[in-house]
């Protein structure tokens, strides 16, 4: 049986440093301080240097506790392929995936002689096993959008177009606003609107 | 204005542990504010370091965390509330000063925070600072959450003046890097220069001065601990749903981020028990009474802490003096481990498993098991950045030494050196280890010895140790690796660089000069782009008899992208000439910046990675790697 905290809706977000995570994090809680939500976000970020993986762990709704039991993700975001499949074991046939097929492959397979998952395998894999996944290519959209380093808010984007978050497409956009510069919010939303249209209404 | 400084009390913000703490040390008048940066302690340091000036606080990243306890420590002597915080291992750095400083006291508030780490996610140790406040006697508070951070700042601050000694305030990973709701409290202005009341009797430790002072440190202790039976911080939850009926009453001694998982558990799982937790947030002195009296309304025990069995020890040790026969389970039957961070499976387990050796049966729910098919994992270790000039440097040490020799490294970036290609750390305990090492090593082994250090951590505890090599006349390299900042915990400031902790200009004081002024012959500045150059300075300095200094200068690579990218400015990328490559593999087998890949045996380079740092161009017998040809550029 799987026990699920009703009250929270848990997102995790996984992926590599220097993808934005935190700015995607940011963004969330500026939504749910603006309506009261109760948030905790638990991130954990150790060195400087680009390249490690990051996993961010966001709790919406009435609980204490930054990580969840039962490791229960109501939506796990994947800013990259290889980090999804290993984060694997956080997932339950319930947690929908929304997730980049772009990889960044690490060292130890640019120079190490180690094999990279094919994008298209883990995509399959995810959707043979789980009820909802979408894979995008938030490197695409963000180069549409106007600029290759906001995939971030694609992913964003993406990920509101869904549903879960207890906030609307309105109040995830003028969160948007709080958060990045006002130099590069037209940017930003344009990538958030493409990454919100890739899943909103769609059928996984 | 900075959004931490506002002054509006009441409102609601998301904030950083790290950051609800610097709040709630300007909320409660921090006049004087010093560290030496380290995660996860690191960004109370980086919004001090944004916020001082306006704030009309004092603030230094000093040269280490002894430096930076004795600075603040001083202004709490003086009379004005003071404020020093450090990750775990610097309290180690900071031990001599702190078991003393517990003798004498302060007259103003004075809090100092230690971050521990369990986990390692970002340190050499597990140490558990828990017991520097036992060993020492100055008392101990330990929040759960963000916004119990900043009302227990204020708390301690009441306590250090009330009881005239500092006070140690113990997080965790889990707790300074979790973001959550905090409310503004009121901000009370920092104080001005106060007149110094000399008491020398209490404050020069001279033997029979500290002698006197330990006595009345053993007279406070008591009284602390009447104020931790009252402490509003230590008090006993009842879970909100689950759990509150059930024939075993099942109690929970815990404290700080366990206490989260504790209740996670508690409120999602139906354990057939009544059970009841003691929550402490002031863990030194604990509490006896509060102790032996919750315990003895309950069946069982469960003590629930990360690290070592600080609380379980002292609660198994209460109740057998006073006689309470409630069993107490923890780490020592092996219900709960003692390495490792927590997180609610972990308490889960536990707390199943101890219920279990009591005889009853609970079946944890667990989830439908997935069956995933087996794909290629490859690990994703953090890596020097592409363009770091750390790389360079191990690539020309390496030619000079061809790789015959031992390398002590140091803690900072450079320490990735470790992995391969680079292959160059062979001995590694703490910070300023790669100097003090090299001399031992020097001593005995049959190899050249080549040792790295930065510059902030060269200034942090390299200085004395070279200062034993010159005059000890022994024979090592040491490599100074001058990226001009801190990298490692956020490209922090250090006495090197022009600029100070309140962001004002400060004199920059000159590796070279100290080295010379120390005594060390051989002193040569080498750009570490430049790989011959920096190869023929290392060939020199292994020739030189006695200690040899070759100090690699080239500014951090990410640091230095930042800066340029604000700026707009997009420097040339490199390429792989394919016409020239001939598929030899040399730059993936001795360089691996991480822009390389390959697709088949073909060479690439990922033009959003690179950062034009022009090394594999040196790198590359056959001339294959270069700028990029096309007229477009890299982007
Ligand atoms: C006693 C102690 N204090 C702080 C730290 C955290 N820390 C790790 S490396 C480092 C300094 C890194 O700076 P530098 O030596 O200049 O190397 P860089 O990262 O810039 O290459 C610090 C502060 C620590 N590990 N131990
Ligand atoms: S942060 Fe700077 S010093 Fe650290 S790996 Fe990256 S470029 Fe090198
Ligand atoms: S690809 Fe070449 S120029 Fe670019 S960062 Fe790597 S080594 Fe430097």
């Amino acid at each position: 049986m799987v026990q699920i905290n009703r009250d929270a809706c848990t997102i995790q977000i996984v992926g590599v440093g220097g993808q934005g995570a935190l700015t995607v994090s940011k963004i969330i809680g500026a939504a749910a301080v603006k309506k009261g939500t109760p948030i905790i976000i638990s991130e954990i970020h150790g060195m400087a240097q680009r390249g490690g993986v990051v996993q961010t762990t966001i709790r919406l709704g009435e609980v204490i506790s930054p990580l969840p039991f039962g490791q229960d993700v109501t939506v796990m975001v994947g800013f990259e392929p290889l980090e999804v499949y290993r984060a694997r074991s956080q997932l339950t046939m319930d947690t929908i995936v929304v997730m980049s097929t772009d990889p960044v492959r690490p060292v130890s397979v640019s120079s190490g002689g180690q094999r990279y998952p094919e994008p298209g395998a883990v995509v399959e894999e995810m959707k043979k096993r789980l009820k909802c996944v979408f894979p995008l290519s938030a490197k695409a959209s963000a180069r549409t959008a106007g600029n290759e380093r906001v995939t971030n808010v694609v992913m964003l984007g993406a990920l509101t177009g869904t549903d879960v978050l207890p906030f609307s497409y309105e109040e995830m956009r003028s969160a948007v606003g709080k958060i990045v510069p006002s130099r590069s919010l037209e940017v930003n939303l344009k990538a958030f609107d493409i990454g919100y249209n890739e899943t909103h209404g769609k059928k996984a | 204005m900075h959004p931490i400084l506002e002054d509006e009390p009441g409102k609601k913000m998301l904030a950083l542990g790290n950051e609800a703490i610097t709040r709630a040390a300007i909320e409660a008048g921090v006049t004087v504010a010093a560290t030496y940066p380290g995660t996860p302690s690191s960004e109370i340091g980086n919004t001090m370091h944004k916020v001082a000036k306006e704030a009309g606080i004092y603030f230094e990243f000093s040269t280490n965390e002894k430096v930076a306890f004795e600075t603040a420590a001083a202004a709490a002597v003086a009379g004005v509330r003071a404020f020093s915080f450090m990750k775990h291992v610097g309290l180690n750095v900071a031990a001599d000063a702190f078991m003393t400083l517990a003798y004498t006291g302060v007259r103003a508030g004075y809090v100092v925070l230690t971050a521990d780490d369990p986990s390692c996610h970002s340190s050499q140790n597990e140490q558990d600072n828990r017991f520097f406040a036992k060993m020492s006697g100055v008392p101990m508070v330990e929040p759960s959450s963000p916004e119990e951070a900043r009302q227990m700042m204020h708390y301690a601050f009441e306590l250090s003046e009330r009881f005239q000694m500092p006070v140690l305030f113990r997080t965790t990973t889990r707790m300074n890097h979790v973001r959550g709701i905090i409310e503004l409290g009121k901000i009370r202005k920092p104080s001005g220069r106060v007149h110094f009341e000399k008491d020398p009797g209490r404050f020069v430790t001279v033997p029979a001065n500290a002698r006197k002072r330990h006595l009345s440190l053993l007279e406070i202790i008591p009284r602390m601990q009447n104020e931790s039976e009252v402490s509003p911080f230590n008090r006993v939850i009842v879970p909100e749903k689950k759990n509150t009926i059930g024939s075993l009453k099942l109690g929970i001694i815990t404290s700080g981020v366990s206490y989260n998982y504790v209740l996670e558990v508690l409120n999602n799982i139906e354990l057939g028990v009544e059970a009841r937790v003691l929550k402490l947030g002031m863990t030194s002195p604990l509490p006896d009474d509060m102790i032996s009296e919750f315990s003895s309304e309950c069946d069982l025990i469960l003590t629930v802490e990360e690290g070592e069995m600080y609380l379980e020890e002292y609660v198994k040790a209460v109740l057998k003096e006073r006689d309470v026969p409630t069993v107490v389970l923890g780490k020592r039957d092996g219900h709960f481990p003692r390495p490792m961070e927590y997180n609610p499976d972990i308490v889960a387990r536990g707390i199943v498993s101890a219920l279990e050796g009591e005889g009853m049966k609970i079946d944890l729910p667990v989830k439908e098991a997935i069956d995933w098919e087996t794909l290629p994992e490859p690990p994703r270790p953090p890596v020097l950045c592409a363009g770091c000039p750390h790389r360079a440097t191990f690539l020309a040490v390496r030619r000079a030494t061809k790789g015959k020799a031992v390398y002590p490294n140091d803690i900072g970036c450079y320490t990735l050196g470790i992995q391969p290609p680079q292959s160059t750390g062979d001995l590694l305990i703490c910070m300023g280890s790669s100097v003090g090492s090299a001399g031992g090593l020097s001593r005995v082994v049959d190899e050249p010895v080549i040792s790295f250090i930065g510059d902030s951590t060269f200034f942090h505890s390299g200085i004395a140790p070279l200062v034993n090599a010159v005059h000890n006349k022994h024979r090592f390299v040491l490599n100074i690796m001058d990226n001009a900042t801190t990298a490692m915990t956020g490209h922090q400031p250090h006495p090197g660089l022009p600029v100070d902790g309140m962001g004002d200009e400060a004199p920059a004081i000159s590796i070279e000069k100290v080295c010379k002024g120390v005594g060390v012959e051989f002193v040569k500045t080498v750009n570490p782009l430049n790989v011959k150059e920096t190869q023929k300075a290392f060939e020199e300095a292994l020739a030189h008899e006695g200690v040899s200094v070759v100090i690699t200068r080239s500014p951090c690579a990410l640091k230095l992208e930042r800066e340029l990218r604000k700026r707009n400015i997009v420097r040339t990328k490199y390429q792989v000439y394919q016409d020239k490559c001939t598929r030899c593999d040399t730059c993936t087998r001795i360089f691996a910046c991480p822009a390389f890949y390959k697709i088949g045996d073909e060479h690439y380079i990922d033009p959003d990675l690179c950062w034009s740092c022009g090394v594999c161009e040196q790198v590359c017998p056959f001339g294959a790697m270069g700028p990029v040809r096309e007229e477009k550029g890299g982007e």
